[in-house]
C-alpha cells in the first residue's frame, strides 16, 4: 500500500445515523418553509412531508386579504378560555392564529393548561401543555438542534427592547423572562411527526412564564395526533 | 427521474425551496463524512444542520456549470469549521486551516486507530493549503478541477498544489520508515 492509499485508508469514518441526515433534511424543508411563507406562497402539505396532515389546516389560506384579517380579529376572541372575556378583562392565556399561519400565545395566569392544549390543537399545533413545574410523562422529546428550534419559536415582537433575542435554548434565563410570557410558533417548521412541548410555571415578581419550549415526537398521549 | 444538483438548486430558487431537500439526500453523509475527518463526532453531529442550511440560504451561488454540488458543499463546511474554530479561539488572527486539524481526536484516529503515527507526521509536514488539497483528494475523492470549485482557486493552481503535496508526502514518509528500523533495533 503506498503512502496515497495509506492516507485514503486513514480518511474512513463510519457514517452518519440516519436521524442525523433527516434532522438535516427538516431543518433545509423548515427554512424552505419560511423562505415561502415570506414569498407569500407556502407550499403544499404534499409537497413536503406527506405524513404532516395538521398542515391541512394550517396551509388553507384565505382567498382574500379581508377574509384573513376577520380570521385574525375572531381568532383572539374565540381563541381565548371562554370564561373570561378579553373586553372585560384579559385572560388567562391567548392564542391568535395570524395570518401567515403562524400561532401567538400570550400567558398570563397559570390556568386550564388543558384548555391551551386543546386551542392549539385546535389551531393546527399538536401540542402537550402543563402548567407547574412538571412535564408529560409520555412525551419524548426530539432531539432538535438550535436553529431548529429557532424556526419553530419565532422571536415574538418586543416593541420596548427591539434588538433583545430569545433565546433559542429549552429553559430561558431569568433576564429573558418577560418575553417569556409570549411565544409565536411556526407551525410549518415543525418536522414531520412532531409537535411543541411547552411548560410553564409562575416566577416571583415575574409571573407566569413558559420554562420550556420544546419539541418532542408526536403521540396520541404527548401531543393529541400521531 | 430523480434531479440533477443543478435541477435541484435551480427548481429551488424559482419558488419551490423544499426540492433543496434532494441535495441534502444526495450529499448528507459525504458531507457529514467531511465534517467528521477534521473533528470529533460530536462536532460533526452539531455543524451538520449548519452546514446544510448555509448551503440552503446561499444556493444562489451554485454555478449551473457544476455537475455535482459535492465539492462546492465541502466549500461550506470548510467555512463553517473555520467559524467553529474562530469561537473557539477568539482574538486567534492566525486561524488554522481545516486541513489541520486543531483538536486531538483526529491524531488520536491517525495514531492509535489507524496505528499510522507517521502519517500524521508526514501531514503536518505540509503547508495548511497543500495539507487541504490533499485531504480533498484522498478523503473526500476530488479530482483536482472539483477541488478547485471547492477552494474557489483555478485548477491549475490546484493540479499543481496536489502534485507538490503528493511529492512532500510521500518524501516525508519514506524519511520516516527509512528511520525506523533503527528506532527499532534491540541492544544486544
Amino acid at each position: 500500500m503506498d503512502a496515497f492509499q495509506q492516507l485514503e485508508e486513514a480518511g474512513k469514518v463510519p457514517p452518519a445515523e440516519n436521524a442525523a441526515i433527516d434532522a438535516a433534511i427538516d431543518l433545509v424543508l423548515a427554512a424552505a418553509s419560511q423562505e415561502s411563507s415570506r414569498a407569500g406562497s407556502a407550499p403544499s402539505p404534499g409537497r413536503l412531508r406527506p405524513r404532516r396532515h395538521r398542515r391541512k389546516v394550517l396551509a388553507a389560506t384565505a382567498s382574500t386579504a379581508a377574509a384573513v384579517a376577520a380570521a385574525a380579529f375572531l381568532a383572539v376572541t374565540t381563541l381565548a378560555p371562554a370564561s373570561h372575556k378579553p373586553s372585560v378583562q384579559l385572560a388567562a392565556w391567548t392564542v391568535t392564529k395570524q395570518a401567515n399561519g403562524d400561532i401567538s400565545v400570550t400567558l398570563r395566569q397559570l390556568r386550564d393548561p388543558a384548555g391551551l392544549q386543546h386551542r392549539l390543537r385546535e389551531a393546527g399545533v399538536p401540542a402537550s401543555v402543563t402548567f407547574g413545574g412538571h412535564q408529560n410523562p409520555a412525551c419524548q422529546p426530539y432531539p432538535a438542534s438550535s436553529a431548529l428550534l429557532d424556526m419553530v419559536f419565532l422571536r415574538p415582537p418586543a416593541p420596548a427592547q427591539p434588538n433583545q433575542k430569545l433565546p433559542s435554548g429549552h429553559h430561558l434565563p431569568p433576564v429573558q423572562q418577560r418575553d417569556a410570557a409570549t411565544l409565536v410558533i411556526h407551525p410549518s417548521a415543525l418536522p414531520s411527526g412532531t409537535g411543541v412541548q411547552l411548560a410553564a410555571t409562575a416566577h416571583s415578581g415575574q409571573g407566569a412564564i413558559f420554562d420550556v419550549r420544546d419539541l418532542a415526537y408526536a403521540s396520541p398521549q404527548c401531543t393529541g395526533s400521531s | 427521474v430523480e434531479l440533477t444538483d443543478a435541477e435541484a438548486v435551480a427548481q429551488s430558487l424559482a419558488g419551490r425551496p423544499e426540492v433543496f431537500a434532494a441535495v441534502v439526500r444526495r450529499h448528507g453523509q459525504a458531507v457529514y463524512g467531511y465534517l467528521l475527518r477534521r473533528s470529533d463526532r460530536q462536532t460533526a453531529d452539531d455543524l451538520l444542520g449548519e452546514v446544510w442550511l448555509c448551503a440552503f440560504r446561499s444556493r444562489h451561488s451554485y454555478k449551473q456549470r457544476w455537475p455535482s454540488a459535492r465539492p462546492w458543499l465541502y466549500g461550506i463546511a470548510r467555512n463553517v469549521l473555520r467559524a467553529r474554530w474562530r469561537a473557539r479561539l477568539p482574538g486567534r488572527d492566525d486561524l488554522p486551516d481545516p486541513g489541520h486539524d486543531p483538536w486531538p481526536e483526529v491524531d488520536d484516529r491517525l495514531d492509535a486507530a489507524r496505528q499510522r503515527p507517521a502519517l500524521g507526521v508526514a501531514l503536518g509536514a505540509l503547508n495548511p493549503k497543500d495539507r487541504e488539497v490533499l485531504l480533498l483528494a484522498a478523503w473526500e475523492q476530488l479530482s483536482p478541477a472539483e477541488i478547485a470549485v471547492s477552494l474557489g482557486i483555478p485548477a491549475g493552481t490546484a493540479r499543481w498544489r496536489l502534485h507538490r503535496a503528493r511529492t512532500q508526502f510521500r518524501q516525508v514518509l519514506d524519511e520516516i520508515s527509512a528511520r525506523s528500523p533503527l528506532t527499532c533495533t534491540k541492544e544486544t
